[in-house]
């Protein structure tokens, strides 16, 4: 099923772009890209949010447990367009022991809420996007959250890393999957705002 | 008859939602729903729907359900009103608790400067530990101490990495009690608190912000009432027509979210959007992070980077940005 609307997208996307190659100052070549990055980032937009999508994934259990303490479970299931840059659960394990329950206490809502929203990205950042920037940008890319800090983007053959605020880096793991709010991409490590 | 169907099809994908989503509620009727607005910027409309139907439906769905939900809950928040009301019956004792604080803290701040100024000297360290009001009174956590006395924060704008911090904005070592121990000043480096939710981390040579550390949730979060002084309507524009105040639901902006409120309790249900803080007017340049192309999907068929024109998102709005110059150059509403 996914594969027909799959297609269907394809085509769609490719019938927009030969129809709009008529506007004289338009660069064939991006728009071609764009479009391109468009369809290949996914088969069909999945009628669950983000929310959803990370409260059904095993890998990410404890995230969502870091998101529902933050009070902010109810945001990324909601309508606003996010990026989520998840840490998985053996990226929890890597913290010092006792300090993932230590995060989740009550007292520390503060702390949490400003590491998971370090997490968070306005927009839809798909997997193609973050390798366009990057390449332009000569090898790095800056991307705003929305706890505050930025973090930094770049890429060694074919592995994106990402770099939080104090210089805690992750791994990315790019997800191709597109929800009705955004995009959820996997990190092996929790970036740290400050 | 459209309203029923819609509702139908709402009701149908409710099923499937997690207990996740079940706190959020939707604005009532009233005002339409727009599905964006775009201005006259580039127009490349190929004529395809590709990808942007899709996905205006499953956003537009989205919403539908975020409503069919939140009229099914108006039952069970009627049992709950009970429980909410013992809680405003605490906070009104706290809200009395901390005006009878602040008029004996005025008094005696008022005796203390003039004790200074007679002295012919301002002494920094006496007033590290108060945080006045325009008046002198101390404001209740999470308020600004601009005039008029304890306003919501959310009126300055947030500094970013790289700026400048001007010192006239941030004359003293303002941070709450809580954070003094992790933060002190030093030789290189020093802190100051701004009222948005951010403590910046300041280079003493330049005065060159090198680091934010942000309190969001420090005094806003689910399950917490609101502080006093959010009685008005304040949404960002951008987002009005789609968090708009009912009789069941209020919307209130603060600390770079907007929350979702009980209007009787101001207890916060819902963080129904998360904005970055960041700074985005025609004719200025783009912040630094916005590196990557990221258009929410609706989006991505009308408005895509070229030579000529770059777009970005953020904050419920789509910003149009010369490529060389990275000002920006129109906003254009995204709605979702």
């Amino acid at each position: 099923m996914s594969s027909i609307v799959g297609k269907a997208f394809l085509l769609a996307a490719s019938a927009a772009l030969a129809a709009g190659c008529q506007q004289g100052d338009k660069q064939g070549g991006e728009a071609g890209d764009q479009a391109q990055a468009n369809a290949s980032a996914q088969s069909a937009p999945q009628s669950g949010t983000i929310g959803q999508a990370l409260s059904q994934s095993a890998e990410h259990s404890n995230f969502v447990s870091a998101v529902k303490a933050a009070g902010l479970d109810g945001t990324l299931g909601g309508s606003q367009p996010y990026t989520v840059f998840a840490p998985n659960n053996a990226a929890f394990e890597k913290l010092p022991s006792g300090a993932a329950q230590n995060m989740m206490q009550p007292a520390q809502k503060g702390q949490l809420t400003s590491v998971v929203t370090h997490h968070i990205v306005p927009g839809v950042v798909t997997a193609q996007d973050l390798t366009r920037a990057i390449e332009r940008g000569g090898g790095k890319a800056q991307i705003a959250t929305v706890g505050g800090g930025n973090l930094t983007a770049t890429q060694n053959g074919g592995t994106i890393t990402l770099q939080g605020a104090n210089g805690s880096q992750a791994r990315v793991t790019p997800s191709d999957q597109a929800h009705s709010n955004g995009v959820v991409h996997t990190l092996d490590t929790i970036l740290m705002p400050s | 008859m459209k309203k029923f169907l819609m509702i139908a099809s709402a009701a149908a994908m409710a099923v499937t939602m997690p207990s996740l989503a079940s706190a959020d509620k939707g604005g009532g009727q009233g005002k339409g729903q727009g599905g964006g607005k775009p201005a006259q910027a580039q127009n490349a409309n190929g004529g395809g729907n590709g990808n942007g139907g899709g996905f205006k439906q499953a956003a537009k769905a989205q919403r539908q359900q975020e409503k069919a939900v939140g009229n099914g809950f108006k039952q069970a928040e009627k049992a709950q009103k009970q429980q909410f009301k013992a809680v405003e019956r605490s906070a009104k004792a706290q809200n009395k608790a901390v005006e009878r604080q602040n008029k004996a803290q005025a008094k005696q701040a008022q005796r203390a400067q003039q004790a200074r100024l007679d002295n012919g000297r301002w002494d920094d360290k006496s007033s590290r530990n108060q945080k006045f009001g325009a008046n002198g009174a101390a404001c209740p956590p999470g308020l600004a101490k601009k005039s008029p006395a304890c306003i919501p924060p959310g009126q300055a704008r947030k500094l970013a990495v790289g700026q400048q911090l001007q010192s006239n904005r941030f004359p003293q070592y303002n941070l709450p009690q809580d954070y003094r121990n992790l933060y002190a000043d030093n030789a290189n480096t020093y802190y100051r608190y701004d009222e948005n939710g951010y403590i910046y981390r300041v280079n003493r040579e330049n005065d060159l912000v090198t680091g934010l550390i942000p309190l969001l949730g420090g005094g806003f979060s689910v399950g917490q009432v609101l502080p006093a002084g959010y009685d008005v309507y304040n949404v960002p524009l951008q987002y009005r027509d789609t968090y708009f105040d009912t009789d069941n639901l209020y919307y209130r902006f603060g600390d770079n979210a907007i929350y979702q409120v009980d209007p009787q309790t101001r207890m916060i249900q819902n963080v129904v959007a998360l904005l970055t803080g960041d700074s985005f007017g025609i004719g200025q340049t783009l912040p630094a992070g916005y590196d990557m192309y990221n258009l929410p999907m609706q989006y991505r068929d009308q408005y895509y980077d070229t030579d000529q024109y770059n777009y970005r998102y953020a904050d419920g709005n789509i910003y149009q940005i010369d490529p060389q110059t990275q000002i920006i150059q129109s906003i254009i509403s995204a709605l979702i």
